[in-house]
């Protein structure tokens, strides 16, 4: 099938775990045939730069990065110092991800999400600047930097993935990044979000064949889709509540249903959480099933444009098992 | 209760994939895995790496830290698989 060659996938970790877990199931996945492994970045979870470190010394193939960190939280400085030193350990296997999302996280230490667009903007220009040796001198909008250098080479250019939701940022994402790394699921999310990433590719001139089109999906898989549906229910739940009114539009989700979901998470509620979370929320925002569902709705976004694809949480009821999953009967049909 | 080394030589080999298997299944569900030592959690990581869990060396980190984890359910796991603790 055309463009079956170059289909990746990845894996997405939160740490809430004890990190010797963590990394034996990034282990796990580059055994099971993984290109990626990505680790999420919010403060109140293990931290993403000790996860990494572990990654790189325990693998030998899989890239891997921050899936994604925020400008807001952490300086890109920062970031392009922490690239550039995993790049050392790892040469050729490090990769960043940056969004500005996570409005509830930023909102927990009092960071204001202001103007995020130029956020972005600023952020991959200094983290590429950095990481390619040069010192960065910028006045910008939101990131002013007086010729920080730092003083170690980086072997290799460091890929930058954008996260994005909304089509402006998706538009920045594809004009700036190396990859538009897009959180969504449905094939509907995707068709809407490849105009803005053909529109912002050809602001920079690249082609569309440059650029890698993520997916960064909730999924859960196993060979019982009612326990695969079960596994996603949680999942599906904070991403209703958490999904602009334009997103639940698109899915046919109401206000009313997504404000019930709100309120039940806020408050801790999590039967009536279960309770109101509907078949429809759960197709609309994750992968879960079988094998074969699955490999059907990975399909489907290939077809429309989607290069790397991210099994992100649940990954299923039993991470262990559902990773071998994915091995042995939905990563072969793409490679 | 016999010595780690006794227990992992009374395991015949043609069980070691699957007592390996449990184990980690054991380890990785357990609410204790933060009680696994440090040098027993990187030599589980180390051993993972190397394909050496199903070896005497990998099944014996995995056992003592699985003994430090869940000692009961760790024995019944054994003793399920006529396996002499």
């Amino acid at each position: 099938m055309e463009g079956m060659a170059m289909f990746k996938f990845g894996i997405e970790f939160v740490p809430t775990d004890v990190y010797w877990k963590v990394i034996y199931h990034a282990i796990q996945a580059e055994k099971a045939g993984y290109d990626y492994v990505w680790i999420t970045d919010h403060f109140n979870n293990r931290n993403v730069y000790v996860l990494l470190t572990n990654i790189a010394v325990y693998t030998n193939k899989i890239k891997f990065g921050p899936g994604v960190t925020n400008p807001y939280m952490i300086h890109p400085i920062m970031t392009a110092q922490s690239m550039a030193s995993l790049n050392d350990m790892a040469p050729g296997r490090v990769a960043c991800g940056l969004g500005t999302g996570d409005k509830t996280t930023l909102d927990m230490v009092g960071v204001e999400r202001a103007k995020p667009l130029a956020a972005v903007r600023e952020a991959v220009r200094i983290i590429r600047d950095v990481t390619t040796g040069k010192a960065v001198k910028l006045e910008g909008e939101v990131f002013k930097v007086a010729g920080a250098k730092i003083n170690f080479k980086v072997a290799n250019p460091i890929p930058i993935f954008v996260g994005a939701q909304g089509p402006k940022m998706i538009s920045l994402a594809a004009e700036v990044g190396d990859g538009v790394l897009i959180n969504a699921s449905h094939r509907k999310d995707f068709e809407d979000a490849m105009g803005h990433i053909k529109e912002g590719a050809s602001k920079a001139c690249k082609k569309l064949d440059d650029l890698e089109v993520v997916a960064a999906t909730s999924f859960s898989v196993h060979e019982d889709a009612a326990k695969a549906q079960k596994a996603a229910t949680i999942v599906a739940a904070f991403i209703v509540a958490g999904s602009p009114e334009p997103i639940l539009q698109r899915h046919n989700i109401s206000i009313e249903a997504a404000n019930k979901l709100r309120d039940a998470i806020a408050k801790g509620m999590w039967k009536d959480v279960f309770a109101n979370v509907t078949p429809d929320m759960i197709e609309a925002f994750s992968i879960a099933g079988t094998p074969d569902t699955c490999i059907e709705k990975i399909d489907q976004l290939r077809k429309i444009g989607v290069t790397l694809f991210i099994t992100g949480s649940p990954i299923g009821p039993n991470v262990r098992d559902s990773i071998n999953l994915i091995k042995n009967k939905i990563i072969p049909h793409f490679k | 209760m016999a010595g780690l080394n006794e227990i992992i030589n009374r395991i015949p080999q043609s069980s070691f994939e699957k007592v390996s298997d449990d184990l980690v299944k054991l380890l990785l569900g357990s609410a204790n895995a933060d009680k696994v030592p440090e040098g027993l959690a990187k030599g589980i990581l180390l051993s993972w790496e190397c394909d050496e869990l199903t070896k005497p060396s990998g099944l014996r980190t995995l056992l003592e830290a699985s003994m430090i984890a869940e000692k009961d359910k760790t024995v019944a796991l054994l003793q399920g698989l006529g396996i002499q603790v």
